[in-house]
């Protein structure tokens, strides 16, 4: 390893500790000013220093093995402005960023503990303590403003409802979406590489799954009578009874064992999708702000009674795609439980809930399921638009070599980041807000759009970035050159479609 | 129990079904249905004219008061580009516009 690869690993293994400051003197120190400062001024100034913690710095590694890091390259920071997300806009990078970060903040108590031995763990002070956690209260309600109002804004419920419309509503709308098949789950089945598409998949439900419940288990705290024990007994279920082998996210750490993935909660960090990231942002709100319990009610009923024949499709697709080797328990206790935790969410505690606190509460009942059916539906569209993106990423290589030169020709007006990196150097999984071609000059980089989904480029060769797809790369040469031209809009250069 | 659905681009000013007529209101991205079934006859108080705080129906010429005819309103969802709303029965005829809602005083008045 030659003595720049050494300094690189060196800053990735231990990036320096922070002084610790006063919330006054963070915000004098990033601003260097004694005049009074903007909401945005002052928000940004808590961001930087918020992202200056180890934790947020870059990895070397595709999988995440550190229980605290959350690698959201904070060094592209000042190169864009939080704003707030719209249904045009929502998978923008800044967008990425914000429910990236945001996911991180939602976490701040929760414990984690490494599989392995402690004292490793370097970022374990970083997670664990006071300033972060001053930090992650002042910046989240404003992080969550710019990723998550959007929702506010496009799903709304209006009207004077009853218990009977309710419970129409329900059948009539609700039901029928249940059982009805994800696009999905035949793309990932008919994909190019379906392994890496229900790899993807499972990386998706990682999120959550392994946390199975924390959310839900914040609502485990007060006093609110007999429909917080109804709740505790779905708790209950989700947390084997107290028996750790049965304990739902230890069941889902045998799918993950049985096809070779890493079980350590968000080892897969980096192949979250936005998406993902921001229907999880969204039960962390409604479950961090007890005004929005009603929803949360609302919420957790439709998942509980839209999961069940979800798990069903998903054991059925992981067995097409991975044969008898796949261990689909997880899926199975849930195709089965979820029944149950569907007719208790309804009949033990939503409806109970509307007898008891009246009809005034359904129109943010039926906000809570209409709003998580919204997200579901954005998730969807980004998982099918990234598992055909993986699946199309030889085409993608073909592009980039078809029209590299109309690109070269017009590189004049075109904006072109230039990078010299060395051997192992890993960009962190991002995206782009328009198409990009990435062309290597001398060395061999690894292009990679997705779970051991890849191209190697060789001196000379390029490849298309579609806007808005996750993608990352690493550096397979002693030393790496290579351009990345924000292009817009392949079509600008090519006479065909991917 | 119906569900009647129309996008949010293509959102008319109204509709009405066998045995009642609506009347759709948007404000800052939020949609209200209001029930503007006349509780006389049935008539359309969508069709009505404003006098003052009454609506007066154009069947019979009778009066509702105009506070409590808007309180009369229906489930309404807006999720991205659906609009869904729940009604008693399935949509019947949908009113691009409502003509004479603004109108604030009756003829001769």
């Amino acid at each position: 390893m030659s003595a720049i690869q050494e300094a690189v690993h060196a800053v990735h293994e231990n990036p320096p500790a922070l002084e610790p400051l006063s919330l006054a003197s963070i915000i004098q120190e990033a601003t260097q000013t004694s005049e009074a400062l903007s909401d945005e001024e002052v928000f940004n100034a808590l961001v930087k220093r918020l992202v200056a913690a180890p934790l947020f710095a870059d990895v070397h590694e595709w999988e995440v093995k550190d229980a605290w890091r959350r690698p959201v390259r904070p060094q592209t920071l000042k190169y864009f402005k939080f704003t707030r997300s719209t249904p045009e806009n929502h998978l923008r990078y800044a967008a990425f960023t914000a429910n990236r970060l945001l996911t991180a903040l939602n976490e701040v108590d929760f414990m984690f503990l490494p599989e392995g031995r402690l004292e490793s763990q370097w970022a374990r002070p970083s997670f664990y303590n006071e300033e972060f956690r001053m930090l992650a209260a002042l910046v989240t309600p404003q992080l969550q403003k710019y990723a998550l109002s959007f929702v506010d804004e496009n799903v709304t419920v209006s009207g004077h409802w009853t218990k009977k419309k309710f419970e129409e509503y329900f059948q009539e709308r609700i039901m029928p979406l249940a059982e009805k098949k994800a696009t999905s789950f035949d793309l990932i089945e008919n994909s190019k590489y379906p392994v890496q598409a229900a790899q993807l998949l499972m990386m998706q439900h990682a999120v959550d799954f392994l946390v199975e419940a924390s959310h839900m288990a914040r609502y485990i705290l007060g006093d609110y009578g007999k429909l917080q024990s109804q709740l505790f007994r779905v708790i209950l279920d989700e947390y084997g009874y107290g028996v750790h082998e049965r304990k739902h996210s230890t069941l889902f750490k045998d799918v993950l064992r049985s096809i070779g993935l890493e079980t350590n909660t968000h080892a897969y960090w980096q192949f979250y999708l936005n998406t993902t990231f921001l229907l999880n942002n969204y039960f962390h709100r409604i479950t961090r702000q007890p005004e929005d319990f009603f929803r949360y009610l609302g919420a957790i009923t439709l998942a509980e009674n839209m999961f069940g024949p979800y798990c069903r499709y998903t054991a059925a697709a992981l067995r097409k795609v991975h044969g008898d080797k796949v261990n689909v328990q997880y899926y199975l206790e849930h195709a089965h439980i979820d029944q149950h935790h569907g007719r208790m969410t309804l009949e033990d505690m939503l409806l109970p809930a509307i007898d008891r606190y009246g009809d005034e509460i359904i129109p943010d009942i039926v906000l809570g399921m209409e709003q998580t059916l919204y997200l579901q539906d954005l998730a969807e569209k980004d998982l099918c638009a990234q598992v055909t993106w993986m699946s199309k990423k030889d085409d993608y290589h073909h592009l980039g070599m078809e029209i590299k030169d109309a690109v070269l020709a017009n590189q004049d007006k075109i904006n072109i980041m230039r990078l010299i990196e060395p051997l192992s150097e890993l960009s962190v999984t991002h995206c782009h807000d328009g198409d990009e071609l990435c062309i290597v000059n001398s060395g061999v980089l690894r292009f990679v759009s997705g779970p051991n989904s890849f191209v190697d480029l060789q001196p000379g060769q390029a490849v298309v970035i579609q806007k808005s797809r996750l993608h990352g790369a690493i550096v397979l040469s002693d030393v790496c050159h290579y351009n990345i031209y924000s292009i817009g809009d392949y079509r600008r250069y090519a006479d065909r479609e991917v | 129990m119906p569900i009647v659905k129309f996008k949010f681009d293509d959102l008319p000013a109204g509709f009405s079904t066998p045995a009642a007529f609506y009347a759709v209101h948007q404000d800052i991205g939020t949609i209200t249905l209001k029930d503007m079934t006349c509780p006389h006859r049935g008539g359309p108080l969508t069709h009505g004219v404003y006098v003052g705080n009454q609506i007066v129906c154009p069947w019979h010429g009778s009066r509702c008061n105009r506070q409590k005819i808007e309180r009369r309103t229906q489930p309404a969802i807006r999720n991205g580009d659906s609009i869904l709303f729940l009604t008693e029965q399935p949509l019947e005829t949908v009113f691009v516009t409502i003509p004479l809602s603004e109108v604030n005083q009756c003829k001769g008045e």
